[in-house]
């Protein structure tokens, strides 16, 4: 299947839009939830044993591909292919593939709510982390799109988050509800009452009704309390990511520019205080695409 | 001795000799566990090993080894391709990147976001294997009372096991007794080869893992904003000059991580000495809460600082009570 105009064109409906900073964000954001997670395919207590017999993997919305160069850098015999909808993420991606000499490892611009341009039961292993930024009504076909071209027999991982974190700051809370609400207007929420994204119970469900079986799911937990090991990298990411909301938040109405400012330096002082105390949960979420 | 029918076994020879073997890991990038592995046949080389392994390979032994090469079908052609300055060159792609991000990112953002796309991108480039590197941006502290630089800071570095990944909270701040200290007084690059030896031409010490290290200028009109430093778990990782010319090359492109006014004449650099990492550690165990206390008291007043600033503000009061610690004790 070629890639059509309609799918390398859809609109990218991502809420931080062409900020220099964003690439570097996600860059930093890779790297922190590989490590906070514990591993590349952590879920599986043996990945080596898991991807011996694998040849191809696919990385959705790989950004700028630090999952796949780090899978192909510890499996050398594996082929993996990244896409993702923002150029630069992708170049970036390639550039890193080409410094380190990792030719098993290629990525391109392409959308995950529009149909892919790989062939039928192509892939062994499928992943796709935070793919929660396209569009909610296209979520579950994205899902039966990555079926299609799973090999019978191959998995598809999925991993989602619901809110950037629970803690016991009051302007981070503020924050992040409003980040909530803002997605919410946005129209891009599975939840009924914007009180979360709405979208882990889903994905189980999704990878059924997509044709996968033996679906499993694993929690994960990074505490980046004060004085925790993970606190300095998650408060940069966390910290920048608010930053580069702001004109989101303001477009949509969540809040004003005077008191954005306001809760995001009250929210820095909480961040940087001895006694604050935050969880950011995960749930992947895998199943076995079913030979029938 | 019997001409080597494979290039597998010609290697074999070669490193049969324990510290040649180091020596060529160390200009490949590799470890010396790798090159056993390649010339027994349980593993085979990517493309960029294998340019890297010829070059690091006695003279005598590079035409030999790419004719046996030429002989493998399934390495000869990738080898063999015009693609072998793809090690020593910085992507124009990339670099173009840095530009955009610095042009449109946000002023508050400048250093974090350029830094962590480039030391991510140096870190892939110098230590593909991966086989041990930490890369640290160290910063010039701005004068304070009498114009002049008294230290530098380890501002953000990321690494590769045995290192941890991200190292911005483990910085320290370096004076005349490092060699980043060194390269900033002097405006040039210095390596050391392998730090386990005596090396008493050059100020350095030995932290935790690290065998070699080498660091380079950050600067801009001739003026100074600190350095890149570099260090390898490997001795004599930074003898391939084409290694030591991409890290010029990230030093230079980590300029523009910094603002103008952050850059400084030579003459001002006039470095102090620090106390170890384990006296600073102690004075660093309240930093943050330091940072929370100076926005406190900075919105009290009304007159709100960014963390950044509140940063800054916190790493000079530090700066100053190590400064006075290493006066006391000398």
């Amino acid at each position: 299947m070629a890639t059509t105009p309609e799918s390398s064109k859809q609109e990218n409906t991502y809420f931080i839009q062409d900020s220099g900073a964003e690439l570097a964000r996600v860059i930093e954001l890779e790297r922190v939830l590989t490590r906070g997670m514990g591993g590349l395919l952590p879920e599986h207590p043996d990945p080596s044993a898991l991807v011996a017999s694998f040849h191809r993997v696919l990385d959705v919305a790989c950004g700028p591909g630090g999952w796949s160069l780090d899978l192909v850098q510890a499996y050398p015999h594996l082929q993996v292919e990244g896409f993702d909808i923002d150029q630069r993420m992708i170049d970036y991606a390639n550039s890193q593939a080409r410094v380190a000499g990792l030719d098993n490892a290629s990525f391109r611009v392409m959308n995950a709510a529009g149909p892919l341009d790989y062939p039928n039961n192509y892939f062994d292993l499928v992943n796709a982390r935070w793919l929660a930024v396209i569009p909610t009504d296209v979520y579950e076909r994205a899902v039966r799109e990555l079926a299609r071209i799973t090999r019978p027999g191959g998995i598809i991982r999925l991993t989602e988050n619901e809110q950037y974190s629970i803690s016991n700051g009051p302007a981070f809370e503020r924050l992040s509800g409003m980040f909530l609400q803002a997605v919410k207007r946005a129209g891009n929420t599975h939840s009924p009452d914007g009180r979360s994204t709405g979208l882990t119970p889903l994905l189980g469900r999704f990878l059924r009704n997509a044709g996968c079986q033996n679906i499993q799911m694993k929690p994960f937990v990074i505490d980046w309390s004060a004085g925790a090991a993970e606190h300095e990298p998650v408060y940069r990411v966390l910290s920048v990511f608010i930053q580069l909301l702001q004109p989101f938040l303001i477009k949509v109405g969540v809040t004003t520019k005077e008191e954005f400012e306001r809760l995001y330096n009250e929210a820095e002082i909480e961040m940087h205080s001895d006694d604050f105390r935050a969880l950011w949960y995960f749930l992947t979420v895998w199943g076995t695409k079913s030979n029938a | 001795m019997q001409k080597p029918s494979s290039w597998r076994e010609l290697l074999a020879s070669i490193i049969s000799n324990p510290a040649e073997r180091e020596r060529i890991a160390a200009g490949a990038g590799v470890r010396p566990i790798t090159l056993t592995r390649w010339s027994n046949g349980e593993s085979k080389p990517r493309l960029q090993n294998l340019h890297s392994l010829i070059k690091a390979l006695p003279t005598q032994h590079q035409d030999p080894f790419r004719e046996l090469i030429e002989g493998e079908e399934s390495l000869s052609s990738s080898v063999l391709s015009g693609e072998r300055e793809q090690l020593e060159e910085i992507p124009y792609k990339f670099i173009n990147e840095v530009l955009t991000t610095r042009a449109s990112g946000p002023e508050v953002l400048l250093f974090w976001a350029v830094s962590h796309l480039i030391l991510q991108h140096a870190l892939r480039h110098l230590d593909p294997e991966p086989v041990g590197m930490s890369i640290t941006v160290v910063q010039c502290m701005p004068p304070v009372y009498d114009g002049k630089i008294h230290s530098l800071r380890e501002r953000t570095g990321l690494g590769t096991p045995p290192w941890p990944g991200d190292l911005e909270h483990q910085g320290m701040f370096l004076g005349a007794e490092s060699l980043a200290g060194h390269v900033v007084s002097t405006g040039h690059y210095e390596q050391i080869q392998d730090l386990r030896e005596e090396h008493m031409l050059l100020p350095a010490y030995q932290v935790e893992y690290e065998v070699s290290a080498s660091a380079h200028p950050i600067m801009y009109t001739g003026r100074i904003a600190g350095c890149l430093l570099v260090s390898s778990t490997l001795p004599n990782y930074f003898l391939s000059p084409s290694r030591t010319a991409l890290i010029n090359g990230y030093a230079n492109l980590l300029a523009l991580a910094f603002k103008p006014e952050e850059f400084y004449e030579l003459e001002v650099v006039q470095l102090s000495l620090m106390p170890p990492l384990a006296v600073q550690r102690a004075q660093f165990a309240d930093f943050r809460q330091r940072v929370a206390r100076i926005m406190q008291q900075a919105l009290a007043a009304q007159q709100p600082v960014n963390s950044v600033q509140a940063e800054q503000t916190a790493w000079q009061q530090l700066e100053e009570e190590l400064r006075q610690l290493s006066l006391q004790t000398m």
